[in-house]
Parts: C-alpha cells; sequence; structure tokens
C-alpha cells in the first residue's frame, strides 16, 4: 500500500458513522483513527464526511445519513426529560 | 425523503381570518413540536433538514474535534432535551441546536487543550455560523447516485454496502469479519469504492465538491 492509500484508509477509518460511547459518561467517543491523522487530513476528512453523508441521503429511501440512521437507533434506547425540568 | 421546509402563515381564526399576529411557522417547526411529544419519525423529519446545515456549521473545528461526535451527541441531546425547550420564532429548534453544537464544541476543545496546543481565543471570537434548513436530496442526484451503486461490483461493492445497510451501528471490525476480511482489507476496498463512485459521479456530471457547496 503506498502513502497515499494508507492515508485514504486512516481518514476512511474515521469517516464512517460508528461511533462508540464512554461506558462512565455515557458520551459519544471520537474515532481513534482521527487523532492518528494530520491537520491537513483532518480537513479532508471533514469534506469527504461532508460529500459522503451528502450521497447517503440522496440514496436513502427516507432522504436520511448513515449519522442521522445512528442517532435514530440510540434514541430509541434514550428517554426523553420531562417537560418542566 | 423529507418534505421541503416550506414557511406558512398560520393565523388565529379558523377560516384563516387574521386575529392577532400572524406567526410564521416552517415544516421544520411543526416537526419538533411533535418531537416534543416524543415522536421518533418526526424526529427523523427534523434530522434530515438540519444535519447537514449543522454539521457544515462545524466547520472550523475540523482540525481540532471529531465533528461525527460532536455532531452525534448534540443530535442526541435535542432528542432528549425536545421536551423542555419550550422555543419561539422561524427554524427556533435550528438555532437552538446551532449553539448547543458550538457550546458542546468548546467544551471539548477546552477538554482537549490539555493534550494539544489549541488556540482557543480564536475558537471563541469565531461568530456563530447562521443557517437555513435543508430542503433535502435533490432527484436527479439521487437517481445518479443509485445508478453508480449499481455499477460496482465485487469486493468494493461488498464492502461500502455492509456500511450503508449498516449505517453506523456496528464497528467496521464487525463488518470486515462479517465479509471474512481484515479491517484493513476492508477500508481499502471502502476506499476503492468511494473513488469508483466519484469517478461514475464525474462521468455523470456531478462534482462532489459541488454537491456539499
Amino acid at each position: 500500500m503506498n502513502a497515499r492509500d494508507e492515508q485514504d484508509a486512516l481518514i476512511e477509518a474515521a469517516l464512517v458513522a460508528f461511533r462508540e460511547r464512554d461506558p462512565s459518561s455515557g458520551r459519544i467517543k471520537a474515532a481513534a483513527a482521527f487523532f492518528d491523522l494530520a491537520p491537513a487530513a483532518r480537513d479532508e476528512l471533514f469534506a469527504r464526511q461532508m460529500a459522503s453523508r451528502h450521497l447517503e441521503r440522496a440514496a436513502d429511501p427516507a432522504g436520511l445519513s448513515t449519522t442521522a440512521r445512528a442517532v435514530i437507533e440510540r434514541t430509541s434506547r434514550l428517554r426523553q426529560l420531562p417537560r418542566g425540568l | 425523503m423529507p418534505p421541503e421546509p416550506h414557511d406558512r402563515e398560520t393565523s388565529g381564526g379558523p377560516n384563516g381570518e387574521a386575529n392577532g399576529p400572524v406567526e410564521i411557522t416552517t415544516d421544520l417547526d411543526r416537526a419538533f413540536t411533535a418531537v416534543r411529544e416524543g415522536d421518533a419519525r418526526a424526529f427523523a423529519i427534523w434530522l434530515g433538514h438540519t444535519e447537514m446545515p449543522l454539521r457544515a456549521s462545524l466547520r472550523s473545528f475540523a482540525r481540532t474535534l471529531d465533528v461525527e461526535a460532536v455532531l452525534q451527541e448534540g443530535l442526541l441531546r435535542m432528542w432528549m432535551l425536545a421536551p423542555t425547550l419550550d422555543l419561539s420564532g422561524r427554524n427556533a429548534s435550528l438555532r437552538y441546536a446551532l449553539r448547543l453544537l458550538r457550546n458542546l464544541a468548546l467544551d471539548e476543545a477546552r477538554r482537549l487543550r490539555r493534550l494539544t496546543p489549541l488556540d482557543m481565543e480564536a475558537l471563541e471570537r469565531m461568530p456563530e455560523a447562521s443557517v437555513l434548513p435543508d430542503p433535502g436530496p435533490d432527484p436527479g442526484l439521487r437517481r445518479a447516485v443509485l445508478s453508480c451503486l449499481e455499477q460496482l461490483s465485487g469486493r468494493p461493492r461488498a464492502a461500502l454496502d455492509a456500511r450503508l445497510a449498516d449505517a453506523g451501528r456496528s464497528s467496521d471490525r464487525a463488518l470486515a469479519t462479517a465479509l471474512r476480511m481484515t479491517v484493513n482489507t476492508f477500508l481499502q476496498n471502502v476506499v476503492r469504492a468511494r473513488r469508483l463512485m466519484a469517478q461514475c459521479l464525474e462521468r455523470a456530471g456531478i462534482s462532489l465538491a459541488e454537491v456539499t457547496s
């Protein structure tokens, strides 16, 4: 694999919508691959994520990206806060 | 595909006559009203109109933060907080989400400051973005994307299909294992599929840079 292929694979590892949750705080964790990317590669990641999510929405019958679907999946296990809180 | 967030005027009288200040509402506002009642389908509509402008608003944090993680955290908080949010004004929920995400991103950047040198002042000085709801994907783009996906074959297609069908539920390790690939091979095949998709779309006269602008 050449250097460009290696960088593209690393960007791809961070591009996916899958994110783990921190077991103690419950917060969504950053992708480990993100921290291995140089600043310019992080710009490239952002641009590719924008493009990919646009294309995913275009291909999806409900017009939703993989990010939106991942969030919806998680909301099915999350209770909303009651009114007046 | 989410409906376009048209503006509609609503007035107090049963026949549309004005009996007070005319309130302007959008499809986005109506969706958020239902989200406040716990309507998951309305939340999907709300996401369809807000995800892309909210993601774009985080561009200035792209070198500092994993925007995907911040965005998902913010969207989950919008779902959880919705019943407690008594918002007024056109597209108020989008404006609220914009501020919530910016604050989340600044908090996360402050936390990471312990690990890497960051210009926090520059991040904090950046003006809040002003955004409009997304009308949804263009039907011409949809036809082109589906046609290009159809033209993919072999392992690149299998890898990209797995990513799309899974929609962020599983790790790449799990997807690769299911396809009997190593993680590296899986990633290389997704990269290859994306390059082929970009070439196919270019041939159809669609530039990815233009799609996102």
